[in-house]
This record gives C-alpha cells, structure tokens and sequence, in this order.
C-alpha cells in the first residue's frame, strides 16, 4: 500500500495523466486499517499475539483483514467526480470484471446487520455501505478512497475464500452474515482468474490506452518514495496496467 | 444545490474563507464540499501557531468512506481552532459556515485573500466541476 501511496503522490504531483490499476496480493494474513482509524488495545493486542500484521492505510474506512483476498488500488484523475461519482466509476470497472467471471455483482445499498458488536464496527465486511459491492444482497468488496487535489486514491478487497473462520481464530471475531466470497458463488477461481477479469473489465472501461505499466510509470516518475516498501504486499501475483 | 454565501471567499479544493474584521481569516469547507464527502468522521487539523501555507494542505478531513486533504486559502499562523468540531465533525455537514468552521489564520499576505474566488466565481466553477463530472 505504500507503492499506492506513492503513486497517488506522484501523481497528484503531474507526473502522470492516465489512470492506474493494481492488483495484488498479502503473503500472510494481515490487517490492513484506515487512515485515522482508532483500534482498540485489545483488537492489537490479538494481532501481535496472532502474528497478524497491521498496516495503515492512506485510505478511509474501517480495518479489512486480507487473507485469500485480491487486493485492488485504483489511482485515477477526479475529473471533477465527487466521492461517490468516483466510487461509481470504479465500480464500474469490477462490476465489468466481474461479470466477465460470471459474477452478477451490484453496487450495495446500506444494509449491514444491525448492531454489530463493538469490535466488529471496526471491521470493513461486518457492514455494507453505499460503495460497496453486494452479490445477493452480500458484500463481496469493500472499498475506501484518499483524495489528493485532482487525483484519487481508491482500495478495496475482494475475498476469494471465506476470511471469517480465520477472523475468528485469530482476531476472536464472531463473524457476519452479510458478507460472501468469490469462491462461494463461482467455486475453484484462482486469485490469477480473478485478476485477469478484473483487468479486462477496467481495460474494457477506460480502454488500452488509457494504461502504463507500473515500471514505466515509477520510471517517468523519477526520484522519490520508495516504491519497494510495500509493507507486507507480496510482489507476485501482480497485475498492474 | 449547494449554497455559497455571498460574504465569503472560496478555493478550488472547496474550502471557504471570511476576512474577519479584526484582519484574520476564519476557514472551513463548504457546503458542497460537505455533501460530496458525505458523513464527516474525523478532521486532523493543525495545532494552535502553526504556520500555513496558501494552496497547500493543513489537515485531512475524513469522512466514512474518504480521506481528503484540506488546503489553507491563505498563508499566516494558525491562532484558533474548532476544538468543538474536532470533537464533534458532523457539525461540518450540519451547519458548514456556521459552527463547523475548522480554524482561524492570522495572515502573513493579505493580499492572497483578493486573489480568491469570488462567489460568483466559485459558483460557476461548481457548474463547470459538475459538467466534467457528467462527462466522467
């Protein structure tokens, strides 16, 4: 997430002009928390003692554990967009994605259950808000934005198994009904499946063109940042446009 | 239709500023600003004497689905702040001009508060955002 952070800056600061999608991955469950987000000294104390890594994001919203996840950032001009028109416009692209995988996803109304414990308001899928991605009525993404001038931020998760058990044996979570995950509706996609749709549904939306790669673009960028501090992201699989 | 008062000064990042009539400057978001964030959660804001510089960022607001930066409309030093809206950010989609006020510069260069927009100025820059929106 550090790699996105960097991104944005670089490009809040006009040295690109193109949007940007990257998908990746974590190479061990970790907890990923919004930007000025409060935790509770217990919710950390069951992270160290899990070995659960946490990292904070630049982006809003509340804390995604990302295990078996496909992690997409979206860094992209405003265009004048509000931060619900930009939501729709991202949605767009997983939407297309998506259904190119043969998943009927839609933009979820709020819904989440009611009253959730206090610990689990922490949580991004313990809730569905107006952003979000629903399957039948199920999150299937979350997703959270950080604005810089003219450009925009935008993470998000899409679970490929179920996070929940794990949820529960490390961080002690009961769990939430309103949530689903990819390999429930569509069984057996790989994570490099999913990336692949994903991409051609942005590739679809804002055409070949509109891409670089993540190479050219730090390369154009110059100094600054350190792009390789990714913070607990694993370098492959990677999909960047 | 967002308002914009007609006593005020605005940015293109949406903050607005007043000249108060002892020379300092008082700033918060604007109305449309409010209702594009959506439910305001968290503001960091600077402290007491910091300085600030015009047309680049002093804090974030954060609101349930977005980090933004807030860009100061004047340079100077920070005199006062909206304790109260700290403790309580929704008052800045309650009441934008009013009590959700975010902090008081005493400017260095009184002439970069003329070289703000206007409120004719910024209402048509909102007609012109929400044109490029549509188009996006």
């Amino acid at each position: 997430m550090r790699i996105d952070t960097v991104l944005l800056e670089r490009a809040s600061a006009g040295a690109r002009s193109r949007p940007l999608l990257r998908l990746y991955s974590w190479d061990r469950p970790s907890l990923s928390v919004g930007a000025h987000q409060r935790l509770s000294e217990e919710l950390a104390a069951r992270c160290a003692s899990s070995g659960v890594p946490m990292v904070r994001r630049p982006s809003g919203g509340t804390a995604v554990l990302h295990a078996g996840d496909l992690t997409y950032a979206v860094v992209a001009p405003t265009l004048g967009m509000g931060v619900l028109e930009a939501y729709r416009s991202v949605a767009a692209g997983l939407l297309e994605g998506l259904r190119l995988l043969g998943i009927e996803a839609c933009v979820g109304s709020r819904r989440g259950r009611s009253a959730p414990a206090l610990d689990e308001r922490s949580l991004c899928f313990a809730t569905t808000a107006g952003a979000d991605l629903s399957v039948a009525g199920a999150k299937i993404c979350g997703s959270a934005q950080v604005r810089r001038r003219d450009w925009f931020l935008q993470h998000g998760s899409i679970p490929l198994s179920d996070p929940r058990p794990l949820a529960r044996s490390l961080l002690r979570f009961a769990g939430s009904d309103t949530s689903t995950c990819v390999d429930r509706i569509r069984p057996g996609t790989s994570w490099e499946q999913l990336a692949g749709s994903l991409a051609s549904g942005f590739q679809n939306l804002w055409g070949a063109a509109a891409v670089v790669s993540l190479q050219e673009m730090l390369g154009r960028a110059g100094e600054g940042g350190n792009p390789s501090g990714s913070g607990g992201c694993l370098p492959k699989p990677l999909v960047t446009l | 239709m967002s308002t914009v008062p007609q006593d005020l000064r605005y940015t293109r990042e949406h903050e607005w500023a007043r000249l108060d009539d002892d020379g300092r400057v008082t700033i918060g978001v604007t109305d449309f600003a409010q209702e594009q964030l959506g439910d305001v959660v968290f503001l960091d804001l600077p402290e007491v004497d910091a300085s600030v510089e015009g047309g680049e960022p002093l804090g974030e607001v954060e609101s349930t689905k977005s980090v933004s930066d807030l860009y100061a409309p004047v340079s100077g030093r920070v005199v006062e702040v909206n304790l109260e809206c700290k403790d309580n950010p929704a008052a800045v989609n309650q009441d934008p001009y009013g009590e959700g006020w975010l902090l008081v510069v005493d400017p260095s260069d009184p002439t970069e508060y003329d070289g703000l927009m206007s409120p004719e100025e910024y209402a048509d820059f909102l007609e012109e955002e929400a044109g490029e929106g549509d188009e996006g």
